[in-house]
C-alpha cells in the first residue's frame, strides 16, 4: 500500500452550530502503482478528499499514511517541501492553475528548482524533455499559457506535477473540461507516463465510463461518505450500493438501440446538505430500498466479495 | 415523412473579430420534425450553438451576420424577417432553453414572474390567470411545492431547479419546437436523468419537436432520433441515430466513437483520441475540414469540399471516400468502412 486513509474527517466551520461535512470518515488504501478512480456528483467530497490527501486541507480528523509514515494533520512549510514532492495533483482547469504571468518554462522548472533536483544550467534541456513527454514542442518554454489551447494547457499541468517525479499523482477531474478527442489524448497520456514512470494515480473525474477505462479499482462517494469500492468492472456491471446503482443506471451510453431498451426511473429528489447531516445513512432520503434503521444508525462498510466493500444496511 | 417543423439551408453565419472575420457556420442544412429530436452534435467551436442562435434571430449584429441560407418554420422564412415577425416566433412558437439556466434567468425577479411575464406578453392572460397558469407549468415540470417555488428567486433554487424552470418558461406558450442548448452539460448524472426524462414526457404529450445540442454521445444515444454532426461550421454527417451510431460513414463520427470508452464488460480497449485540431475558421480550408486530422485523406479532400453524398434513405456523409473512383483506404480503423457506400462516378 503507498497509501493508508483511516477514518479520515475534513469538516468546515461555516458560523455557530454549522458544521459542514465535506468528508466524514473515510477509510480506504491505494495501492502501488494502481489507478484507484474516485467517482461522485458535485458536493460529494471528492475534491475535498483529494485536496487534503496532498495537504492544501488541513485534516480534520483521521490519519493518511503515506509508504507506511503518517502525514502531518496540518502541513507546515517544511512538510510542503517534504511531501510534496512526492505526492502532486493535476487540477480541473488548467487555465486557473498555471500562472498566466509565467512562462512554460518557469511553470515547469519552479517545483524541481525549489527541491534541489534541477540545477540552473540543466533547466532548459530538462524542462525541453519534459514537454516532448507530454508532446509538447521545445519551443513551448517561452510561451504563456493563454497561448495554449485547453488540451494543450492540461498537457503543462501534468509535465508540471510529473517533473517532481512523484510516486502518487491525485488527479482532479483531469479530462472534464476537455472536447472528447481531447479527453482520449490526456487519458492516454496519463496511461503511458504511468506505466513508464511507475506511477500510482487517484483519479477523480465524474464520467464513469471513462473511470471505469482508466482504472484498477473504483470507489463511489455520496455526502461526504466512500459507500463502496471494488475492482472497476465489477463496481460498474455490478454495482451493490443502491446509490452506485442509480448512478450507473443514469449514465448514458453511446448506444442508442440499448438506450431505447432501457427503463430509466430517475432517482427522485436532490442530494441533501453537508451541513450538520442527520444521523444514519446519507443516502436514505433518496434510497429506493430505504428501511427504519437507514434512517437513524450509519451503515458500516462490509466486505462482501474479495475487495468490493459497501456501505449500505442491506449487506 | 411529411413536410418538416424546421428546414435549415445551406445556413452562413460569420462574425467581424479584431482578429478578422470568422466563418462559424459554413452551409448548414438540416430538417426537424415534428414529434422526433434532432441532435446536433460537435465539439467546442463546430457552430452548433451559433446555428441555432441564428435560427432563433439571435446573433448579434454587428458583430455577427447570416450571409446566406434560409430557416423555415413551417413554411415561414425567418431569415431576414422583420422583429415583429421573429418576437411573435421566439418564446412563442419556438422555446429554448440553455446550458446556464443561472446567466439566462432574470436574478431580480421571481421565477413565477418570469413565466407570467412571458404569458401576458404572448398570450394576453390577465394577472391571476398567468399566475395560475405558471404555478400549473412549475408543476407539469416536476417541481414540488410549486406554488411556493414560484415566489422564489433563481438563487434560492438548486440547478436541476433552475433548469425545470426554464423548460416551464420555454414551454409556457405551447410552442411547437423547442430548442435545447446543452441543457444537461451542468447537471450531475443523476439530475440529467431526471431533466431528459422530463422532456421526453412534454415531447410525447405535445408533439414537441426538439433540436437538442449537445457534445455528449450518450445523451444523443438516449434522445435522438436523428442526429447531425458538424465539423468546423458544417455537417459531415446525418442520419437516423440509430445509423449514425451502428455504421457512422464519415471518418470523424467514428474518429469520436474510437475516443469514447468501450461500454461493453471487459471492454478495456486503449481509447483512440483523434490527434491535433480543428481548423483555424479565420480561413478555413478550401477542402475537406477534416482532412487534416483524416487518416485516410487523400490528395484531393485537401483542396477540393466533398458534397454530401446521400448513402441510404436520409444518412449522408460528407467525404470523398464515398467517391466510386476514390482509392480506399487499405488498412487502418478505415479499411473495409466504405465498402458497398461508394457513389456517382
Amino acid at each position: 500500500m503507498i497509501l493508508e486513509v483511516l477514518n479520515l474527517k475534513k469538516h468546515f466551520k461555516l458560523g455557530p452550530g454549522r458544521l459542514l461535512h465535506a468528508v466524514d470518515d473515510v477509510s480506504f488504501a491505494i495501492r502501488e502503482k494502481e489507478i484507484l478512480g474516485l467517482v461522485g456528483e458535485s458536493g460529494c467530497g471528492k475534491s475535498t478528499l483529494g485536496r487534503t490527501l496532498v495537504g492544501l486541507h488541513e485534516k480534520t480528523s483521521g490519519q493518511v499514511r503515506f509508504q507506511g509514515q503518517p502525514l502531518p494533520a496540518r502541513y507546515n512549510d517544511a512538510d510542503f517541501r517534504r511531501f510534496s514532492r512526492h505526492i502532486q495533483m493535476i487540477f480541473q482547469d488548467p487555465s486557473s492553475s498555471l500562472n498566466p504571468r509565467m512562462t512554460v518554462r518557469e511553470i515547469l522548472s519552479e517545483g524541481p528548482r525549489l527541491h534541489g533536483l534541477w540545477k540552473k544550467h540543466e533547466v532548459p534541456s530538462r524542462v525541453g524533455e519534459w514537454l516532448s513527454r507530454v508532446g509538447l514542442g521545445s519551443e513551448a518554454q517561452s510561451r504563456y499559457p493563454h497561448e495554449f489551447s485547453g488540451g494543450q494547457r492540461q498537457r503543462i499541468g501534468i509535465a508540471r506535477a510529473l517533473a517532481l517525479e512523484p510516486r502518487l499523482v491525485v488527479c482532479d477531474e483531469p479530462i472534464s473540461a476537455l472536447d472528447v478527442s481531447v479527453q482520449a489524448q490526456v487519458v492516454n497520456l496519463l496511461e503511458d507516463l504511468k506505466s513508464s514512470l511507475g506511477l500510482t494515480l487517484l483519479f477523480i473525474a465524474h464520467d464513469l465510463s471513462m473511470v471505469r477505462t482508466i482504472s484498477d479499482r473504483m470507489a463511489v462517494m455520496y455526502l461526504g461518505k466512500l459507500v463502496e469500492l471494488g475492482p472497476s468492472d465489477e463496481l460498474f456491471f455490478r454495482p451493490r450500493h443502491p446509490y452506485t446503482q442509480s448512478l450507473i443506471a443514469a449514465n448514458p451510453e453511446p448506444n442508442p438501440r440499448r438506450e431505447r431498451q432501457r427503463v430509466v426511473t430517475p432517482l427522485p429528489g436532490e442530494i441533501s446538505t453537508p451541513v450538520n447531516p442527520k444521523p444514519g445513512c446519507r443516502f436514505a432520503d433518496r434510497c429506493p430500498q430505504v428501511q427504519g434503521v437507514c434512517r437513524s444508525v450509519d451503515p458500516v462498510t462490509r466486505e462482501i466479495a474479495p475487495g468490493h466493500q459497501v456501505a449500505c444496511h442491506l449487506f | 415523412m411529411s413536410r418538416p417543423l424546421l428546414e435549415v439551408r445551406d445556413l452562413r453565419v460569420e462574425f467581424d473579430t479584431h482578429g478578422g472575420v470568422v466563418q462559424a457556420v459554413r452551409g448548414v442544412s438540416f430538417e426537424a420534425h415534428r414529434g422526433r429530436t434532432l441532435a446536433l452534435v460537435g465539439e467546442s467551436g463546430c457552430g452548433k450553438s451559433v446555428t441555432v442562435q441564428a435560427v432563433m434571430g439571435l446573433i448579434p449584429r454587428p458583430p455577427g451576420r447570416i450571409t446566406a441560407g434560409s430557416v423555415r418554420l413551417d413554411g415561414t422564412e425567418l431569415v431576414g424577417a422583420s422583429e415583429a415577425v421573429l418576437g411573435r416566433v421566439r418564446g412563442k412558437r419556438i422555446g429554448m432553453i440553455f446550458q446556464d439556466p443561472m446567466t439566462s434567468l432574470n436574478p431580480t425577479m421571481t421565477v413565477g414572474r418570469q413565466i407570467t411575464e412571458t404569458l401576458r406578453r404572448h398570450e394576453g392572460l390577465s394577472d391571476t390567470q398567468a399566475r395560475a397558469r405558471a404555478v400549473e407549468l412549475l408543476g407539469q415540470v416536476r417541481i414540488p411545492e410549486a406554488r411556493t417555488r414560484a415566489d422564489q428567486y433563481p438563487f434560492q433554487l438548486s440547478g436541476g431547479m433552475r433548469q425545470r424552470v426554464m423548460i416551464a418558461l420555454a414551454i409556457a406558450c405551447n410552442p411547437e419546437l423547442l430548442i435545447a442548448d446543452e441543457p444537461t452539460t451542468a447537471l450531475d448524472v443523476t439530475i440529467q436523468a431526471q431533466v431528459l426524462t422530463l422532456l421526453k414526457d412534454l415531447q410525447r404529450e405535445r408533439q414537441l419537436s426538439i433540436v437538442l445540442i449537445t457534445h455528449d454521445l450518450g445523451v444523443v444515444a438516449r434522445m435522438a432520433d436523428d442526429v447531425a454532426v458538424l465539423y468546423a461550421g458544417q455537417v459531415v454527417e446525418s442520419g437516423p441515430a440509430e445509423r449514425l451510431f451502428e455504421a457512422p460513414a464519415h471518418p470523424y463520427t467514428l474518429g469520436l466513437r474510437a475516443a469514447l470508452p468501450d461500454p461493453t464488460e471487459g471492454g478495456r480497449r486503449r481509447l483512440t483520441p483523434i490527434e491535433g485540431a480543428p481548423p483555424d475558421l479565420f480561413s478555413p480550408p478550401p477542402g475537406c475540414a477534416y482532412a487534416e486530422r483524416c487518416p485516410a485523406a487523400m490528395r484531393a479532400c485537401a483542396t477540393r469540399l466533398p458534397p454530401l453524398w446521400e448513402l441510404e434513405e436520409s444518412h449522408r456523409s460528407r467525404c470523398w471516400l464515398h467517391h466510386a473512383l476514390a482509392e480506399q483506404p487499405a488498412e487502418g480503423p478505415l479499411k473495409g468502412l466504405f465498402r458497398g457506400r461508394t457513389l456517382g462516378a
